[in-house]
């Protein structure tokens, strides 16, 4: 996979192609816009980085030029200012996703990867939290590149939660899910079920949290 | 004598005393010219009178003086009268011997003279008069006199209404001057009520209708210098923003060099100081993001960013969700109480989360392992809306809870891994949505509970709800 990383700090810009390189991503690194104008109107790429605040012209010129183009290769902004009107602009400009630095390397392969994914529409469709990935067409879990196999009630447990990543579900949607409409099962099946999801999950990066009165999420570890 | 007040009563009172008195001699004087004429009035009819009954006996000049000569003088002062008729050869024809020639050593005119006589002073009047008789031309001479204690006595009693007229006078305007007094100085009272009432950080300049031309410059200056304030708290304000700022691309640069090095490391004594090294670099990231956060708060301005309508309750859920991750590493039980409805608002969305959020994440990080974290959103019909966060961790004594709002204060807690940020973000994100904080002691006496309740009007203080 192919990048242009469009940064004027040029210590970065190279640590960064560094680790993009070890990731398995082919960098190409420009330090100013006009550069950056020139090949995007030469070369394809699968995504771009862009820094908006570059010497002379700005990353949103660039942006904008892209688009204007017609041109729908992903573009992920990098900046310092997490404002946002600025994160707004950015959008409506035409921009995919937006990220504030400093950055978390994994937060950013991870977003790079979505981004190419969700663009080439090819690949198969793929659900993950940390690194725990579930692959929907297959309906395959697979932990660190491990496949994950579950039992029914579980499988469907986990595939539920994964679906709903970043809210929380209650026993009794959680119960509709496992068990479908005809639920003679009580709610207290549904902790054994996740006590056993969690156990499974030990190793991995992903885990079942319990928020009090509101339900069970799944959501990474918290790293320190 | 620094008061304004009495300086300009001074100034007033003062002239206005010396013209009032100055008048008032005046008004004396003429008191005593009038009661003067009369007086003298009274001595020459006398006089007249007395030399009405000299005449001619037997070719000798005789004098008699009728009663009515001296009733003429009789008043309530009982004024002691002296009178002589002497002739020009110095016989004395009536009255008493030694009166005559005092006050008139030439012994030629007539007229009013102020004498003494046994010791009075008198006021006396002296006519000469010729008779005829036979060829004989003898020249009488009439002095009459009189103490003068009717004549003051009248002086007094003319004058006497006119001080009492302008003494009323003086203490009248001096009345009135004060009331005026009081009254006009009643805008430099209210200015100085203003601006001593005024926030500790609101530099509005002070409005100017309504107040006299002569407070006008004054205010003008208190209000350019406000300005100035203002702008020196902006520059600084802005430097803490654009410091954080400048941080965030060396901060990632520093992220990408550790994240590398982690990748490349053989030894596992070289991971372990690497990853202490990504630990601390975390934690600067989190100190530069608080800075930003609590700028962005501080810098908050309702005419820049305008507040939107949310529910409370949506914001806490999202928090919770965040912080879930972060409480389960903790093992602390996170979440809502019975109480947890919509609460509709208007606010700013980026402050109100980071609001609840440095609320939630300071008490999971100020909760020992095992403890319990609980939000609960309340929205009572025509009451403030109100959200609590519970936690069972050591809570604030009470004459901490006020300064665990400053900046880098952590209460009573030394070695945790705070920024010390997270409370003053709260403060300055409660005053940009309206919200009053107050810190008080969880149930049961443990642990704290912290209060936010959203106010429609602006709410100054901070941290006095609780007791």
């Amino acid at each position: 996979m192919r990048l242009l990383l469009v940064e004027d700090n040029q210590e970065l810009s190279l640590w960064l192609s560094k680790l993009l390189q070890k990731e398995g991503f082919q960098t190409d690194c420009v330090h100013d816009a006009e550069t950056a104008n020139v090949l995007l109107s030469g070369e394809r790429y699968d995504a771009v980085l862009l820094d908006l605040k570059l010497p002379q012209a700005s990353g949103q010129s660039v942006l904008r030029r892209l688009r204007r183009r017609d041109d729908p290769t992903p573009v992920l902004v990098l900046t310092a200012s997490d404002s946002l009107d600025m994160k707004v602009d950015c959008l409506e400009m035409g921009a995919d996703d937006y990220l504030v630095k400093p950055f978390e390397m994994r937060e950013l392969t991870a977003r790079i990867k979505a981004l190419i994914r969700r663009h080439s529409g090819t690949a198969s469709p793929l659900a993950a939290c940390a690194d725990l990935v579930y692959n929907t067409n297959t309906r395959q879990f697979s932990i660190d590149g491990a496949p994950l196999s579950l039992p029914l009630r579980e499988h469907s447990l986990l595939e539920a939660l994964l679906m709903n990543q970043g809210k929380t579900m209650s026993k009794s949607s959680l119960m509709q899910s496992v068990f479908g409409l005809d639920g003679e099962a009580s709610e207290d099946a549904i902790e054994i079920y996740v006590h056993r999801v969690r156990r499974k999950l030990e190793e991995s990066g992903a885990s079942i949290v319990t928020l009090r009165g509101l339900g069970y999420l799944l959501t990474p570890r918290h790293t320190p | 004598m620094n008061s304004l007040r009495v300086r300009l009563a001074l100034w007033v009172l003062l002239p206005l005393a010396v013209a009032l008195s100055l008048s008032l001699w005046f008004s004396y004087q003429d008191s005593l010219r009038n009661a003067r004429r009369q007086q003298d009035h009274v001595l020459w009819a006398s006089a007249h009178i007395i030399a009405g009954q000299i005449g001619w006996i037997n070719g000798r000049l005789y004098a008699s003086v009728p009663p009515v000569a001296l009733e003429v003088f009789s008043s309530d002062s009982h004024d002691a009268v002296y009178f002589s008729v002497v002739t020009d050869s110095g016989q004395l024809l009536a009255g008493w011997p030694d009166l005559s020639g005092r006050g008139d050593p030439a012994g030629d005119g007539s007229g009013y003279r102020d004498i003494v006589f046994h010791d009075q002073k008198l006021r006396a009047y002296i006519m000469s008069r010729d008779f005829f008789n036979s060829g004989k031309s003898v020249q009488a001479r009439i002095t009459i006199a009189k103490t003068q204690r009717e004549f003051l006595h009248d002086a007094h009693t003319l004058w006497w209404p006119n001080l009492i007229r302008q003494s009323g006078l003086l203490v009248l305007v001096l009345v009135l001057m004060l009331l005026g007094l009081r009254h006009e100085l009643k805008p430099l009272a209210k200015l100085k009520d203003e601006v001593l009432n005024r926030e500790r950080a609101d530099l509005h300049p002070i409005r100017l209708q309504d107040l006299p031309m002569e407070l006008r410059p004054v205010v003008d200056t208190i209000n350019q210098y406000g300005q100035r304030i203002q702008r020196h708290i902006d520059a600084r304000k802005r430097f803490i923003e654009d410091a954080a700022h400048q941080l965030r691309t060396p901060m990632t640069l520093l992220s990408t060099q550790l994240h590398y090095a982690a990748s490349l490391a053989g030894t596992p004594e070289l991971k372990k100081i690497l990853s202490a090294l990504s630990e601390s670099r975390q934690q600067i990231t989190a100190l530069v993001n608080q800075l930003l956060s609590l700028s962005q708060a501080e810098n908050y301005r309702p005419e820049q960013a305008a507040a939107q309508p949310l529910d409370v309750s949506d914001v806490a859920r999202d928090v919770l969700v965040e912080l879930a991750p972060l409480a389960a590493s903790r093992r602390i039980d996170l979440g809502i109480s019975d109480t947890f409805e919509p609460a509709r608002l208007r606010a700013p969305a980026t402050l109100l989360r980071a609001l609840v959020f440095n609320l939630v994440d300071n008490a999971i990080r100020y909760t020992p392992p095992g403890g319990r974290v609980t939000l609960s959103v309340a929205a009572p019909a025509g009451a403030a809306i109100r959200l609590d966060v519970v936690d069972t961790g050591p809570g604030i004594a009470p004459e901490l809870r006020t300064r665990v709002f400053e900046r880098f204060n952590r209460g009573n807690a030394t070695n945790q891994e705070g920024t010390g940020l997270g409370l003053a973000i709260v403060a300055e994100a409660a005053k940009a949505c309206r919200a009053r904080v107050a810190l008080e002691s969880g149930p049961a006496g443990a642990g704290l509970r912290v209060i936010v309740e959203f106010h429609l009007q602006p709410v100054p203080q901070l941290g006095r709800l609780g007791a």
